[in-house]
């Protein structure tokens, strides 16, 4: 039972992963696929965020703004004030953070499809304000040339590098977001996702946890963000747009929605597929909306309920 | 002494219709007070204002000697007013044991930081509260059924469970809304066992909607009754029983068209 799953294993499986991990960069053939590698990893802790907001029964479909504006922050911080990137990107989370809970104060109110138009427009609002505030964002052009991140003296902008980094921050989120699901928290959460009113009549504070859950999902998104934007030295309006966001949900979808880890392996499954799509350019979107509609048609579940699927299956016959 | 619930003057308009005006009742404390009236009397908008789900047009309500008008619903059940809803209402993906955790949620001892790290303390305040919640599901009689989801559960079964839910804030009132709606003529009676039973186990106060009139009249200290969203009449089950204006709201003038 996970519930009863003490710290010593919860330690054991992380050591375990640890080890596998710190063998990666070096079996993988060559650095591109560190460089996958790295956007899978970021891709988790995108999709393990957006899973947060969606335990409270909210679907965001601004959550690539998000990220974005915890990119162009902590961008920013490192470029124009020299902050050193390793806080830059802590400021740029908490501050994301503060803005989500600003905006999800206003907007949480909205259930369903209102929610999610409301996230669809800031998400556009977003963007139209990176690429036309240029004094400060350098518009269409982005930021170039973003310093990497150094802690300790050691620089963590070579690909192998970055992979020890992204790895020990996505086990991070990873754990805070196990945890969190056991928590107390978790229960409020899982209350206001089976049955809103009935969670308000247990005296559980909906309107605060909503908040909480948007402002800590878009947080660590930020902070997703940042570490990209220090990693490729590059952000730009296209960065982080609509598409990443539906990109997000199919992850999320495409692994399981119920299981939080199911939104890792949508992001396995999901950021490789660009690169072995090369070759079918300009129809990715297209192929991505088929992958949504097929596993919500044939495994509503996502990836994560297949052993049990099949296991029912086996017994049918 | 000042009563538990003290309802004055509400008033609830919607647009141009008035759903309730000018309505005053009490609840004391250890007290059943039944409330009811013919369809569309106000009787649900009554609880929703008192709850909290909406608030009143004019009018204050007090509880416990606190104002809570415009106080959020959550707010008001940690106060000590719970209630149930008229259609079933349950968590129905979870244990029907979790889901009376979940009622208790604002009484827990369990804290953010010990339940992430799954501490000891965190562990022990998890017991007690599955402890405490088995035994409010002995009490409303499904404790047999604490390991199965909420939602597979039989009608009666999760009527049932609403109570339970209701119960584990420890309220020191509980509004129901139409307990028995849907129960076969023994089950709405052992629900009315059942209310009885926890009104004099845990000194509970209980404000309840029923349509049931044998369970009104049976388990209700005191009755008033709405039409048109106004009080028409108060008094005790036999006052009730004999007053022509509530046999005239009841069954008059619509027969008479």
């Amino acid at each position: 039972m996970i519930a009863k799953t003490g710290l010593t294993v919860r330690l054991g499986l992380v050591v375990a992963a640890s080890i596998v991990a710190a063998f990666v960069p070096d079996l993988l053939p060559n650095l591109f696929y560190v460089h996958i590698a790295n956007l899978t990893l970021l891709s988790g802790i995108f999709a393990l965020s957006l899973w947060i907001i969606y335990s409270v029964g909210q679907l965001s479909f601004g959550h690539a703004a998000f990220a974005g504006l915890g990119a162009y922050m902590s961008a920013l911080l490192a470029m124009r004030l020299e902050v050193p990137p390793a806080i830059a990107l802590i400021i740029a989370a908490l501050a994301t953070a503060g803005m989500a809970a600003l905006l999800g104060a206003v907007i949480l109110r909205l259930r369903g499809v209102y929610f999610v138009l409301v996230t669809f427009l800031f998400g556009q609002m977003f963007t139209l304000l990176v690429l036309n505030w240029a004094d400060l964002t350098n518009g269409a052009n982005g930021l170039i040339s973003i310093p990497a991140i150094v802690i300790a003296g050691v620089s963590f902008g070579p690909r192998p590098m970055f992979f020890y980094l992204v790895f020990g921050v996505f086990l991070a989120v990873l754990l805070f977001t196990w945890g969190l699901k056991r928590s107390t928290f978790g229960r409020a959460f899982d209350s206001i996702h089976q049955n809103i009113d009935l969670a308000e009549s247990c005296g559980i504070d909906t309107a605060r946890y909503q908040v909480i859950a948007f402002a800590i999902g878009s947080g660590i998104a930020g902070l997703g963000g940042a570490m990209m934007a220090h990693y490729i030295r590059f952000v730009s309006p296209d960065t982080f747009t609509f598409h990443n966001s539906v990109a997000f949900i199919t992850m999320l979808v495409v692994g399981g929605r119920s299981l939080f880890w199911g939104a890792m392996i949508g992001a396995a499954v999901i950021t490789p597929l660009p690169e072995l799509l090369r070759d079918f350019e300009g129809l990715q979107h297209i192929i991505y909306g088929a992958i949504l509609i097929l596993v919500l048609r044939l495994l509503p579940g996502g990836l994560v309920s297949l052993p049990s699927v099949l296991r029912r299956q086996g017994g049918g016959q | 002494m000042t009563p538990l619930l003290d309802v004055r003057n509400i008033s609830k308009r919607f647009g141009g219709l008035m759903a309730l005006s000018d309505v005053t009742f009490s609840v004391g404390s250890d007290e059943v007070l039944g409330l009811i009236g013919p369809n569309g009397a106000g009787k649900t908008t009554c609880f929703n204002v008192v709850s909290g789900n909406t608030s009143p047009t004019s009018g204050s309500i007090r509880f416990d000697g606190q104002n809570i008008v415009g106080l959020r619903p959550s707010r008001i059940v940690r106060m000590g007013l719970s209630r149930t809803y008229q259609a079933t209402s349950v968590f129905p993906d979870s244990t029907v044991l979790e889901n009376v955790v979940r009622g208790a949620f604002t009484r827990s001892q369990d804290s953010l930081a010990g339940s992430i790290f799954g501490t000891g303390a965190s562990a022990a305040a998890q017991a007690r509260d599955r402890a405490d919640c088995m035994d409010i599901l002995e009490q409303v009689g499904i404790a047999h059924v604490h390991d199965q989801l909420a939602g597979a559960l039989p009608y009666g079964y999760q009527r049932r469970l609403g109570v339970a839910i209701a119960f584990a804030s420890r309220p020191k009132l509980i509004m129901m809304d139409e307990p028995a709606a849907g129960l076969n003529p023994e089950e709405s009676q052992a629900m009315g066992a059942l209310i009885r039973a926890m009104h004099e186990r845990g000194r509970v106060s209980v404000l309840i909607v029923e349509h049931d009139m044998r369970l009104v009249m049976d388990i209700c200290h005191r009755i008033i009754v709405l039409d048109h969203g106004e009080l028409i009449a108060a008094g005790s089950p036999d006052e009730i029983r004999n007053d022509p204006k509530v046999i005239e709201a009841y069954l008059g003038t619509e027969l008479v068209t």
